[in-house]
């Protein structure tokens, strides 16, 4: 019987308290969304997973927890601590993304930096309610809907943070055609949504590929803390549309983000522990993330109705709201969004512009906060 | 049936493809083969790829009661997956016997992603497509326009 009841005390049922069933179930639900409602699932269900690893109760010190130094967990969590994981997922970004939407039409590329304006203002508003500069940063860039420039930012800045922002920034990523259509349809009138997009212009190879050069160049030497990210997503691009190189594209654009994706997502998930994850900080951090995230939105629309007043012929204000990252998805929502008032008005093209660009956008905005906090 | 790149190119939404853009997009197409009564896609239902008509008759059905037939090569069925994510936004059922692709809606929009040239000719073609299935509907076209 003694023996029995010692091997009852070793069980994760022993150990466990309330707060680990809640994340148990939080972690459930990341997986049903991603498998049955196909939201991000190439994210939740690893995060999800993750979530289920991470709150399974072990003794301490036998080297299995994520914050064990000598776990095999802890070592694959150092990708993510380290910043390692992000710039390698811009590599096989870049090396997916074709830019010449965005050359096509330069001034789309405003959109992408008008929406990270957000950032800022979230930025601001974390430092008044009390939140660290560093960890305000860290909560600010959740709007830039880019998970990856979340994590790296929060691990170089505020790294017992980066389970509540992690999540936070994944789940407002895949909540993207909830949250997004109000506040575009609140900010625009039926007659804005209705306009039409020009044809764009065939942008030439050579563009093509001397773009990530010049990009790398000038976003750099702006705010040279982004380096690991956009260094990365440019060369990428670059072994992208060298031609000569496609080999090492589509390395990077299958296995090598792949298998970054599943280390990162389940990493992430399992670092939410629910005594370091389950505090009223996170829940903090998860509405000032959702208010990030309407900002940004609000700021692209906004921005892009100030160009209207300008360019002629004027742009479609809906395509402001693709200026959060998210890629494909924020630029589906406008596609959605404006195909409600015209069903043959097709801006998912358009719309790839100022949302590649958001990628970008974001990456600068973590460099320049990192730099501020450095 | 098998899918090379003369099938590909009949097909309206494609015909505007260079033989490297059409290259690009093979891999991502795969032929069914559809029974009378086969339900394609339902409302409402977790969407993951559309259908290009090969062959066969199938009738497209809304909640709402509106429903209309698709015959012609080309035709698609779910196409608004790739703008709507989540769900499908019609109900399709085969009325006869008929072959269609199926395209996986995330591997098309990262095609598109990766060949901005390649998505633009496609949602040009789209857009024509929808314009005239709009008008039908509406009764402003015939069947054969």
């Amino acid at each position: 019987m003694e023996l029995l009841m010692d091997f009852f005390t070793n069980t994760g049922f022993a150990l466990a308290d309330y707060r680990n069933f809640i994340m148990i179930g939080i972690g459930c639900i990341f997986i049903y969304l991603g498998i049955a409602k196909h939201y991000e699932p190439l994210l939740l269900v690893p995060i999800g997973f993750g979530i289920l690893v991470g709150n399974i109760p072990v003794f301490k010190g036998l080297g299995l927890g994520i914050y064990e130094n000598n776990s095999v967990l802890h070592y694959l969590y150092l990708g993510v601590t380290q910043g390692v994981y992000p710039p390698l997922i811009f590599l096989g970004i870049g090396a997916m993304t074709d830019f010449s939407t965005l050359l096509a039409r330069p001034v789309l590329m405003l959109l992408g930096a008008a929406a990270q304006a957000g950032i800022f203002i979230t930025f601001l508003g974390a430092l008044a309610l009390g939140f660290s500069p560093n960890e305000a940063a860290s909560i600010g860039i959740i709007g830039g809907a880019d998970g990856p420039t979340a994590i790296f930012l929060t691990a170089a800045l505020a790294k017992d943070l980066i389970g509540p922002i992690a999540v936070a920034a994944y789940s407002y990523m895949a909540l993207v055609p909830v949250i997004q259509p109000p506040i575009m349809r609140l900010l625009t009138t039926r007659k804005e949504r209705l306009i039409r997009m020009e044809e764009p212009r065939t942008v030439s190879k050579t563009e093509k590929m001397i773009f990530p050069i010049v990009a790398l160049l000038l976003c750099c030497f702006i705010a040279p803390a982004a380096i690991p990210l956009l260094g990365m997503l440019c060369f990428g691009n670059l072994l992208k549309e060298a031609v000569v190189t496609e080999r090492l594209a589509v390395t990077a654009r299958t296995a090598v983000i792949d298998t970054v994706t599943i280390l990162l997502g389940l990493t992430v998930g399992a670092s939410t522990q629910a005594d370091v994850f389950l505090t009223p900080k996170s829940v903090l951090i998860f509405v000032l993330g959702a208010a990030s995230f309407c900002v940004a939105t609000a700021c692209g629309l906004l921005f892009a109705k100030f160009l209207n007043l300008f360019l002629r012929p004027k742009i479609n204000p809906l395509l402001g709201a693709a200026g959060v990252s998210a890629v494909p998805d924020s630029a589906r929502v406008v596609q959605i969004v404006g195909q409600q008032e015209d069903p043959t008005n097709f801006l998912l093209m358009h719309a790839m512009a100022p949302n590649i660009s958001g990628v970008i956008g974001s990456a600068v905005a973590a460099g320049v906060l990192w730099s501020f906090m450095m | 049936m098998h899918i090379d790149f003369q099938n590909i190119q009949e097909i309206n939404i494609f015909e505007d493809l260079s033989p490297e853009e059409i290259d690009k997009i093979l891999p991502i197409i795969h032929p069914v083969k559809i029974f009378e009564g086969e339900r394609l896609i339902r409302q409402g239902d977790t969407s993951q790829m559309f259908y290009i008509i090969i062959s066969g008759n199938y009738m497209i059905h809304f909640k709402d009661g509106r429903a209309f037939t698709l015959h012609k090569k080309g035709d698609m069925i779910g196409w608004t997956t790739v703008a709507g994510p989540f769900t499908y936004h019609e109900s399709a059922v085969a009325l006869t016997d008929g072959e269609a692709l199926t395209i996986p809606v995330e591997e098309f929009l990262h095609l598109m992603q990766g060949d901005s040239d390649l998505g633009n000719k496609i949602t040009r073609k789209v857009t024509e497509i929808v314009r005239k299935r709009i008008a039908f509907v509406k009764g402003e076209l015939t069947e054969e326009e």
